[in-house]
């Protein structure tokens, strides 16, 4: 009998102590703070994903009834001149993200060295990327405009108004012009990350290159840019599904006419006003999967080119190190 | 020391010629926005006689004014969430070593990668399910959900950087994981919270797509939706549109000129951790 008790009493103490022990405690704290951002982010993104794939099978507005109609969504896709031909837009913002890059760095190492008022200099190519793409948009609509802001500097500077092509109407040229403002809106955030992980290089690193007889090219190359390559990578495969991605400048600035609509404006156009909201599910995902293959191909290719793209370890050293890290979980769990 | 200053006196020019380049377009605006409508001459000239009744017909005809303070009343309720709820999530993704938790990180990190646009017709006719459509809550946890994989990514590098042994410390002087967290890894956070508070800031700030999906009815316009749908009613105003656009970015420019600091770092730690 009284074993019994003691028994009782053994086992609600051991329950208790289980609950207050430290490997229980930290599940329940993983618990409760992983509750609310798991919640959100599967009722906001992921459960939308699923409808989305849903959607695409059917001819459907957002309201009143839907039909099944198999992969004819996926065949327009392609079919549509519209929604293919924009995937072609996105070539120009690529270009535009090359050149951005390129400027970048040039900034970069302009200021990289100690000049006089470079915070201010700094402060005001990062400027562009706080404002938001209507405000741009609209300061960009107004500047190309024929006979406005640019036309007339060009004619101050004694261009003839008959030889200045119309910046937002002439096909040939409009893209241009609307990829030449997001790199006007991007360098500048570019440029900070350059110099962000360029200030991190030793300073004293320059000093002895140059006792040793490096020039500037060989400092670029030796120090400056083994030290930003991981940023560079990023920024490459960052710039593809950005290109692919762009709609602000020419949803604001041209709405998409004359050639210049890229893929989200054209989505957004059949989903918002022509309510073909199979269509532009369909349109989604052939883009999500066109970026994903896009960074898979890049991820493999940097890899290839330079080991481990995105850390400065080797792929060996990574693999040690993850080997080491999983002995010492395994030893603490025991 | 004299090639040294031999050298700035090249880059000089240059950095100036770029800045002005930079600068060219506020300058515009802001002229054209003091400019009465009446007066023509060149959009480089300074007004001769600048008037303030660009910005009285911006803010009657366009309702700046309510749009600002629904953007802020949206960005402040968005980014306080934003940094409670990725805070305590980042603690045990960065203290913890498992398969299930590196899963539980590429499920919130893969995010990042879906361009938020292509999400939002699906995304939309949730929200309709759930009643979130012309609900300051519909925008608010859409907006939080969107920023939360990257905020959760810098709180979580951040953490990881903390050294293990302050926590074992506590736990050594009997502290829960819970105390340990508000008492050890709180104090901690200042510089990155810093950083994802101004990130998000002007991400929700600037945020046009979601707005207008969600926000339909025209008393919850922000500032985006209601610069936006002010210059398509005012195309032939263009000064006062002009004053509209600088009413919407006047708030950015006086937070960036304090807090410019802030700013560039958090830019760098959201790329370079």
């Amino acid at each position: 009998m009284s074993n019994q008790i003691s028994a009782a009493a053994k086992s609600e103490k051991t329950f208790a102590e289980t609950f207050r022990s430290r490997k229980v405690q930290r599940l329940l704290v993983i618990f409760t703070f992983m509750l609310v951002p798991m919640a959100l982010l599967i009722i906001f993104t992921y459960v939308p994903f699923g409808k989305m794939v849903q959607f695409s099978f059917y001819q459907m507005k957002y309201s009143g009834p839907r039909k099944f109609v198999g992969l004819k969504n996926y065949i327009d896709v392609f079919q549509r001149s519209e929604c293919f031909k924009s995937l072609f837009v996105s070539v120009y913002y690529m270009g535009g993200a090359l050149v951005q890059l390129a400027l970048a760095l040039f900034f970069a190492t302009l200021m990289v060295f100690k000049v006089r008022g470079s915070a201010v200099f700094k402060g005001a190519m990062f400027f562009p990327y706080l404002i938001c793409g209507i405000a741009v948009g609209f300061i960009f609509k107004f500047f190309y405009a024929r006979g406005f802001v640019l036309d007339s500097l060009l004619q101050m500077a004694g261009m003839d108004i008959e030889k200045i092509p119309y910046w937002l109407e002439n096909q040939s040229i409009n893209n241009i012009s609307l990829v030449a403002t997001s790199v006007w809106r991007y360098t500048g955030q570019n440029m900070i990350l350059f110099l962000g992980a360029m200030m991190s290089v030793d300073a004293e690193l320059y000093e002895a290159a140059s006792l040793d007889g490096a020039n500037k090219w060989h400092q670029f190359r030796y120090i400056i840019l083994p030290s930003i390559k991981s940023i560079v990578v990023l920024n490459m495969i960052l710039s593809i599904s950005g290109s692919l991605s762009a709609f602000e400048p020419p949803y604001v600035i041209t709405n998409g006419t004359m050639g210049t609509g890229t893929y989200f404006v054209i989505m957004n156009r059949l989903a918002h006003e022509n309510q073909k909201v199979g269509l532009a599910c369909a349109m989604a995902i052939v883009l999500l999967g066109i970026i994903i293959l896009c960074t898979v191909a890049q991820k493999l290719f940097f890899k290839y080119a330079f080991d481990d793209g995105t850390s400065d370890e080797s792929k060996a050293a990574v693999r040690r190190r993850r080997k080491a890290e999983r002995a010492v979980v395994k030893g603490g769990a025991r | 020391m004299n090639k040294q200053t031999k050298k700035n006196l090249w880059r000089m020019p240059v950095l100036l010629v770029i800045f002005a380049v930079y600068l060219s377009p506020f300058y515009i605006l802001f002229n054209i926005s003091l400019k009465p409508v009446t007066d023509l001459s060149s959009h480089w000239k300074f007004p001769g006689s600048p008037t303030l009744d660009n910005f009285r017909t911006a803010i009657e005809q366009g309702e700046i004014l309510s749009a600002l303070l629904h953007s802020f009343f949206i960005m402040a309720a968005a980014v306080f969430l934003i940094v409670v709820v990725s805070s305590l999530a980042a603690y045990p993704l960065a203290r913890n070593r498992s398969r299930l938790n590196r899963g539980v990180k590429s499920f919130i990190l893969g995010i990042m990668m879906v361009p938020p646009l292509s999400i939002l017709v699906p995304l939309y006719s949730v929200l309709v399910d759930i009643g979130g459509i012309n609900k300051y809550w519909g925008i608010i946890l859409t907006l939080l959900t969107f920023e939360l994989p990257m905020a959760i990514f810098l709180y979580t590098n951040f953490i990881s950087s903390i050294p293990t042994a302050l926590d074992e410390a506590a736990a050594i002087d009997g502290c829960g994981p819970v105390r340990a967290f508000f008492y050890i890894i709180l104090p901690h956070l200042k510089s990155v919270t810093a950083s994802v508070v101004i990130l998000t800031g002007i991400h929700c700030w600037n945020d046009y797509q979601f707005s207008l999906y969600i926000l339909q009815s025209s008393e919850m316009r922000t500032v985006t939706l209601a610069i936006s749908s002010f210059f398509s009613q005012t195309t032939s105003n263009l000064n006062a549109a002009s004053a509209a656009a600088f009413l919407a970015i006047f708030p950015v420019v006086v937070c960036f000129l304090f807090l410019q600091k802030y700013f560039i770092k958090g830019m760098v730690d959201s790329a370079v951790k």
